[in-house]
């Protein structure tokens, strides 16, 4: 060992990296995919067919009928976006960012960092250059409802589980409580509602419905407020339960619904800043409405 | 309940995976067994209320076992045949992918080229106003998303929304 010869910071340990004689560089390259040896039985066969052959029990197929929405992005939307969402000569405008010590005094080892510079506990994103590669695209849009009633009564989320799966032909998952609020009675792991993450087909055909059916229909609909979004381009607008009732499929048999709740609509765009979102959305027969304030990094 | 109804062990887990919501359970039996048996059998005998009989039909709807479709019988040949005409389309696909995004690339790196040989050009004023981002852009309410069955006349060229206001 050369150990006089190391001139690294002091270590409070007499085994720290630095005062080391040698490490292995060469990594272990058998056992990278883990396995089980039941997982190799011949009964298992069946579950290694891939989700997209006609041999899987799991297969549905998938372009059945013409994408409308995703057309009219392809063809209209998306050449118009990039000219209106060009800056010539623009640069990256890096976020503030979450402050390392310098490790020149070994108090630093496992301090945590300093948060971002200015009136701010959370550091913001890069601000990339728009080019042709990253225009902004709704990646999935999420239906939400919350029935405060399930409180009292957990079995109140039924009726709102199935109004979701009718008004978006998906299949619902429940939301949980993550933790207790005793004003609210909710203890934690009490079902609080339900909600749907629509993307392709089922997405497009939503947004359809809700921008050609429902909401022309709303009185009160002037748009979605351009104050909503999220400030990393997910916007969101909320139905009333009588909304809900000009939904086509709660609208058939509306008799049957005796109780309905309103839902949050979140739409989630690829766009980085959210006045680039509310432009795309627009592009949907989607209007928007009130004052828009334009952030600062843009 | 203990089906041959000799001893008063009960497993309560049977019957909670059968039951709705609020619908009571019998969690303890007396020790009087014969007669514990026969009022907790009368009280849970298929008899459901209305709201309850609602919520049954209800999660009918969601539950997951008739969703799932039968699986496809298919022959080698029809499977081959249904392999190839899947890879034709993906290819297919992937082709019409490729041109967009070259035309978008082209039109992107056009509209750099005209911006560049307009700050060459010396006029930095046009250059300034030509180039500022304009906030609040929306794309026109009147641009419908296309149809297969369009109206005849698809587009009015005299209508502006400034008339209409003023009716």
């Amino acid at each position: 060992m050369n150990g006089g010869l190391i001139q690294f910071a002091r270590g409070f340990h007499a085994t720290s990296a630095s005062a080391k004689a040698k490490i292995s560089v060469v990594e272990p390259v058998h056992h990278l995919v883990k396995y089980k040896k039941w997982h190799l039985k011949p009964s298992m066969a069946p579950f290694l067919i891939p989700k997209n052959s006609p041999e899987s029990h799991r297969y549905r197929p998938a372009t059945t009928r013409q994408d409308r929405i995703l057309e009219h992005y392809n063809n209209t939307i998306a050449s118009d976006l990039l000219l209106i969402t060009h800056k010539h000569e623009s640069t990256n405008k890096l976020g503030v960012k979450t402050r390392e010590w310098s490790g020149e005094s070994p108090y630093h080892i496992n301090r945590p960092a300093k948060p971002p510079r200015g009136n701010r506990l959370v550091p913001t994103q890069d601000i990339k250059v728009r080019t042709n590669k990253n225009l902004p695209v709704i990646e999935k849009v999420t239906v939400e409802t919350y029935d405060k009633t399930c409180v009292h009564a957990a079995e109140n989320y039924i009726p709102v589980k199935v109004m979701l799966q009718q008004i978006t032909s998906t299949k619902p998952t429940l939301i949980y409580a993550k933790k207790n609020i005793p004003t609210w009675n909710l203890r934690r792991g009490m079902v609080m509602g339900a909600k749907v993450e629509l993307g392709g087909r089922a997405m497009t055909d939503f947004l359809s419905t809700l921008s050609l059916i429902v909401l022309p229909r709303i009185k009160e609909f002037k748009g979605i407020k351009n104050t909503s979004g999220d400030g990393s381009g997910n916007i969101s607008l909320g139905l009333t339960a009588e909304d809900i009732r000009h939904f086509p499929e709660i609208e058939a048999n509306g008799e049957v619904w005796n109780k309905l709740s309103g839902c949050n609509i979140i739409i989630h765009t690829s766009a980085q800043v959210d006045p680039d979102a509310r432009t795309l959305i627009s592009g949907l027969n989607l209007p928007f409405t009130g004052k828009e304030k334009i952030p600062s990094r843009v | 309940m203990n089906k041959f109804g000799l001893s008063n062990f009960v497993r309560p887990s049977i019957f909670r995976s059968h039951c709705l919501g609020s619908i009571k359970t019998p969690t303890s039996v007396s020790t009087f067994v014969r007669f514990a048996r026969t009022s907790a059998k009368k009280k849970n005998r298929g008899e459901l209320s209305a709201s309850q009989v609602r919520q049954k039909n209800l999660l009918s709807a969601v539950s997951g076992a008739r969703k799932v479709p039968r699986k496809l019988d298919m022959c080698v040949e029809d499977l081959i045949r249904h392999n190839t005409v899947t890879r034709a389309w993906a290819l297919y696909q992937k082709e019409i992918r490729d041109k967009r995004a070259q035309n978008l690339e082209r039109q992107y790196r056009m509209i750099d080229e005209a911006c560049d040989a307009l700050k060459s050009a010396g006029d930095r004023n046009l250059y300034n106003k030509a180039t500022k981002r304009e906030f609040g852009k929306r794309f026109p309410m009147e641009l419908r998303v296309p149809t297969d069955t369009p109206p005849k006349i698809v587009w009015q060229y005299e209508w502006s929304p400034e008339e209409k206001e003023k009716k």
